[in-house]
């Protein structure tokens, strides 16, 4: 793999976080906004790949793992507060709970 | 003895393990013994650890490793320090810790089992994640620790959840110290980046190597995060609505340990913050204005766990002022006496609201020497301790040692001494007021029987250590690298005189309760701190005073008519009766009775006076003329206007705020998204070499 390669990976990793972090922002949907988090995760995982394979260091494909371990944990806890949204305003739309309004 | 360090908050750890996840049902004593055994055993392991001190083997600096992770670039080092900082506060961590779970073991005990299982495995999981913070040798272990309490700290301040006040409490802690957290994670981050590592004794040995622009918004970012968690002005606020939890919680997280976790930190960092001077001072003035604060507003609460919030506020205050001073050694005395005296009088506190039906009112403890004297003493003793009371008490070597810190740091020492000592008296008469009421004769005597070992031996084992504690503050001191400073005696002799100056005035408040509630309706603006009316009532009412006396305003005609149109419902700006109090009115009106002014109307008094006087006259109208050219200027219409513009302006910017707090999951994590972003930039920015 050539520099080259490493920086086209990375700005395509970029792009994955960037829409995921879209997705996350103009989703109402609570659900969809759960899937966008899982896109903006795997441009990190991706970066972390690429970085793993240039330097020839398997670190990367650990951190791989790691951070599908983390969206595991997140999809989780995701889903609960999904499931605990459903009961208590019976819509997804995430704009329906604003405890925190000022 | 080193070995068996890393093993201290496994018990704890182990406790909540079983208690919350695991499937089994378990009955209320075993729950209760699961509970109290876990945070019992803490203590047991670390007594040979604390005695190996003796022998010498507790220097700063001592390290005993746990595992390393290597990633390539730089070996993460999880460790846990065996230094005599973290030897003093992880000792009083597991004693208060362990005496606070015994007793709560009879405090709840008539929770539903449910909620007791939950309560035990959340004070479990609190006690492990604060020796992890306590002993930590590196920032990941100490920040792990650190979110971990603050977690376990929302958890229990909302225990209560059928109250919505409770969760409500409990969220406003949790989103206080998260803005700090992330202040702190920033910060370690950023120090991490500059040293290359992420133990604390390598980030420490980095700083000298560090630029000073670097370095104050590093320290300035930890600082922010400390004062947060330690509940300082300004992230104050969450600690008196945190009384909403059960009492225990109270005495355990929001006034010994986890509160006090700032001051562990800035005093692990003390190498750091002396090379900022600039942020250290920075500390220290919000610690002295924490602590006078905080005294000044517990001495007219009406809820006894309220007053002792504040005054955790104002004592962890003395602590900061001492870090900020750079004495670490004093305030971590200061910090093992507190936690000691503080969750003593939680503890007798919450025996004595039993006693009186549950209330926590100040007025309900009436009668509680009768009812519960084991109780009452010991809230005797521990207010003893907290104000202070000379030789007798351990509260009172701690606080003088701080006191003398302050006294000797130079030139700003005197001036800061004074206001510490101010906060000394008034921690004197709020802590003796309850005392006071609670001595008092009252009809009913009714004592609901509730006691036993559980709840004699936490209270007599700590009333103990907050009396003869106090023989070990020098030691303590030495012990932990500071020197022992020897004030004079002028200064000595009037810190000892400051508490029982106190324990005077609160004879004097509860004698004559109408003082106190005089003191409460002028103070009404201290106590919700805000800003633009304590702008208005100190700085803009005094000038606007000294303008009219100079402006001679007060006699003339147009001011006359002005209040006259007033009366009537006529709006007319600009005049001495613009003050929202109605002050200026009622002199306004005094003055046109006169009946001088009557006869010589259209003339100014001071004009009057020297009729027929062509030298007096002459003056006069000098001074008229500097009055018309120069005070004029300075009466209420202009620059008084611009300054209370900028008051009343917060008030506008504040509703501006409000208005981005849309409570939508979207826009809040736009403004996460654009933070990390922001501190990403200025992390880059900052260490790029």
């Amino acid at each position: 793999m050539t520099g080259s390669d490493l920086i086209g990976i990375m700005i395509l990793a970029a792009g994955l976080f960037a829409i995921g972090v879209f997705g996350v922002l103009a989703r109402r949907g609570m659900l969809f906004q759960l899937v966008a988090l899982e896109v903006a995760l795997s441009g990190p995982a991706l970066g972390f790949i690429a970085a793993g394979a240039y330097h020839a260091d398997p670190e990367g494909q650990g951190m791989f793992i790691l951070v599908l371990t983390l969206a595991a944990t997140e999809v989780a806890v995701g889903l609960a507060l999904f499931l605990r949204l459903r009961r208590l305003t019976g819509t997804d739309d995430s704009d329906a709970i604003s405890g925190l309004k000022g | 003895m080193a070995h068996l360090l890393p093993f201290v908050p496994v018990p704890a750890l182990l406790g909540f393990v079983i208690l919350s996840l695991v499937p089994v049902p378990l009955s209320r004593a075993a729950v209760i013994a699961l509970g109290v055994g876990a945070a019992v055993l803490p203590a047991i392991l670390f007594f040979p650890v604390g005695l190996s001190c003796i022998e010498g083997v507790c220097v700063a600096g001592a390290v005993v490793p746990i595992l390393s992770i290597d990633t390539g670039v730089f070996v993460a080092q999880i460790a846990m320090s065996m230094d005599p900082l973290s030897m003093v506060t992880g000792g009083t961590v597991v004693l208060v810790g362990a005496l606070v779970l015994i007793y709560s073991g009879a405090y709840m005990a008539s929770e539903p089992l449910p909620d007791l299982r939950r309560f035990f495995a959340v004070m479990n999981l609190f006690l492990a994640g604060m020796l992890a913070v306590v002993f930590a040798a590196d920032v990941i272990l100490l920040f792990l620790g650190w979110e971990t309490i603050g977690l376990c700290s929302f958890m229990l301040i909302a225990f209560y959840d059928k109250l919505p006040k409770a969760v409500a409490s409990g969220r406003k802690a949790l989103i206080t110290t998260r803005v700090a957290d992330s202040f702190l994670l920033a910060g370690l981050m950023m120090l991490f980046l500059n040293a290359g590592t992420t133990r604390l004794d390598g980030m420490l040995a980095a700083v000298p190597g560090i630029d000073p622009w670097r370095l104050a918004p590093i320290a300035f970012l930890i600082a922010l995060g400390a004062l947060g968690k330690s509940a300082q002005f300004p992230f104050h606020t969450w600690l008196p609505s945190a009384m909403a939890g059960p009492t225990p919680v109270s005495a355990l997280l929001h006034s010994a340990t986890m509160v006090a976790a700032g001051v562990i930190l800035l005093a692990r960092l003390a190498p750091l913050f002396a090379a900022a001077p600039e942020i250290s001072a920075m500390v220290a003035m919000l610690g002295i204005l924490t602590a006078a604060l905080g005294a000044l507003v517990a001495l007219i609460q009406t809820d006894v766990k309220k007053l002792l919030a504040f005054s955790t506020m104002s004592q962890i205050g003395f602590m900061v002022l001492a870090l900020g001073l750079g004495a670490p050694a004093v305030a971590l005395s200061h910090f093992a006496i507190h936690a000691v005296f503080k969750s003593l009088l939680f503890l007798s506190a919450g025996v004595m609201s039993h006693a009186a039906g549950g209330s926590t009112a100040i007025e309900s403890l009436r009668g509680s020497r009768y009812r519960q004297p084991l109780a009452f003493w010991s809230f005797a003793v521990g207010a003893a301790s907290l104000a202070g009371l000379p030789v007798i008490t351990a509260g009172w070597y701690s606080k003088e040692a701080v006191l003398a810190a302050v006294w000797s740091s130079g030139p700003w020492g005197v001036p800061l001494w004074l206001l510490a000592a101010t906060a000394a008296v008034l921690t004197g008469a709020y802590a003796f007021r309850v005392v006071f009421v609670a001595a008092s004769q009252t009809a009913d005597l009714a004592a609901p029987a509730w006691g036993g070992l559980a709840v004699v031996v936490p209270l007599t084992v700590l009333t103990l250590v907050a009396v003869i504690g106090g023989l070990s503050v020098g030691a303590l001191i030495q012990f932990t690298g500071g020197a022992t400073v020897h004030t004079p005696l002028l200064p000595t002799l009037l810190g000892a005189a400051a508490p029982i100056l106190g324990v005077l005035l609160a004879r004097q408040l509860v004698k004559h309760p109408q003082e106190l509630e005089a003191l409460a309706k002028r103070m009404r603006h201290v106590r919700i701190f805000r800003f633009e009316v304590l702008y208005y009532y100190y700085f803009v009412r005094r000038f606007r005073r000294v303008a009219t006396v100079l402006g001679n305003a007060e006699g003339t005609e147009a001011v006359a008519d002005a209040v006259a149109l007033r009366r009537e419902g006529v709006d007319v700006p600009g005049l001495v009766t613009d003050d929202p109090l109605g002050r200026g009115a009622s002199q306004v009106r005094g003055i046109r009775t006169d009946l001088i002014t009557r006869a010589t109307d259209g003339q100014t008094p001071v004009v009057r006076m020297v009729a027929g006087d062509p030298v007096g006259r002459l003056l006069i109208v000098v001074a008229r003329l500097f009055v018309g050219f120069f005070v004029a200027r300075f009466n209420p219409d202009r620059i008084d206007r611009a300054w209370m513009g900028l008051a009343g302006g917060a008030g506008h910017a504040w509703a501006l705020v409000r208005r981005t707090q849309t409570g939508r999951v979207r826009d809040h994590s736009l403004w996460i998204a654009l933070g990390c972003a922001g501190l990403l930039l200025f992390a880059w920015g900052t260490s790029w070499r």
